[in-house]
């Protein structure tokens, strides 16, 4: 039957082993490995979705051939008798128009 | 180039995008870039004053400027031809001398999150950009996406979006933007979205001569 004494030497002398054994191969590895040009970081916050360039219109709406555009009289100074308060109107309604739209 | 950022909904990002903008295009081109900030007790307003304190050597000339002054403002930097004039419009329209405002304008951007109060709003905004000058080349962008979320009806609001003006790719989310804590930006901000900016810059701000 063993005794105590015995078994914890064996186990510290297994201990040791494990530990120097660990030491060495730490020591023997190779240096290259260390200077971490294999490691991969992956960045989560870049893995976004790409840019879908087909969704962009090409061109602005500004058109060239717009009658209206060629029958301006020059840059905007007023509302064209409309009331400031009638331009918000008009908006809330168009601004109405739209948001019916979207699904809810 | 007159652009600006403006919606009625605060919290949309007009601010750091413009901010964002001209950090990118002071790195793109040597002109000469004017932020112009109309919001009362805005964030570019804070930001600055920490710049100031810090003594920052910004890229770029920040004033400070109400609606009454607009123009004066305007008479000066718009005699500049070759420069860029980068204007936070206020968030409250409910002032006519506005209409003075957007008949300056080259190019609006309309920052905007697809969540439906802040949807409400920017269709709103746009209807009345819209209103007040049929032609204004207004482009819709979407900021705070976060990429691993969904977003309910977007194709449909995209769709709606659309008929409206042009939509722009989304600005992703990113921590950075909480950090902002002066009008200097972290290089690597910009870094971050500069493909993003790119295709804007491309698309809407390289003139089609």
């Amino acid at each position: 039957m063993t005794n105590w004494t015995p078994f914890i030497y064996g186990l510290v002398a297994v201990y040791l082993l494990y530990y120097l054994a660990n030491l060495a191969f730490d020591l023997l590895k190779p240096r290259g490995a260390e200077t971490g040009e294999s490691s991969l970081m992956i960045s989560l916050a870049d893995l976004e979705e790409p840019i879908d360039a087909s969704e962009y219109s090409p061109v602005l709406n500004v058109n060239v051939n717009h009658p209206q555009e060629l029958l301006s009289s020059g840059e905007i100074s007023s509302s064209g008798g409309v009331l400031f308060g009638g331009i918000m109107e008009l908006a809330a309604n168009d601004a109405i128009f739209f948001t019916k739209q979207i699904p809810s | 180039m007159v652009i600006a950022f403006g919606n009625i909904k605060p919290g949309t990002g007009k601010s750091t995008l413009l901010l964002l903008l001209a950090s990118y295009l002071a790195g793109k081109e040597k002109k000469k870039i004017y932020l112009i900030d109309m919001q009362a007790g805005g964030t570019l307003g804070l930001l600055s004053e920490r710049s100031a304190i810090l003594e920052h050597q910004l890229p770029f000339e920040y004033y400070h400027c109400d609606l009454s002054h607009f123009e004066l403002l305007y008479a000066r930097l718009g005699a500049e031809r070759d420069a860029y004039v980068l204007v936070e419009l206020p968030s409250s329209m409910h002032d006519e001398r506005i209409m003075g405002v957007f008949s300056k304008l080259d190019l609006l951007f309309c920052p905007f999150c697809y969540d439906r109060p802040t949807l409400n709003s920017t269709i709103y905004f746009a209807s009345l950009a819209k209103r007040i000058k049929t032609g204004i080349s207004l482009v819709f962008l979407p900021n705070r996406i976060v990429s691993s979320a969904g977003y309910e009806f977007k194709q449909e609001i995209d769709a709606l979006l659309r008929q409206i003006s042009p939509l722009s790719t989304g600005i992703g989310e990113h921590i950075g933007f909480q950090r902002i804590s002066s009008l200097q930006l972290d290089s690597q901000l910009i870094e971050r979205y500069c493909a993003t900016l790119d295709l804007i810059y491309s698309h809407y701000l390289a003139k089609p001569e």
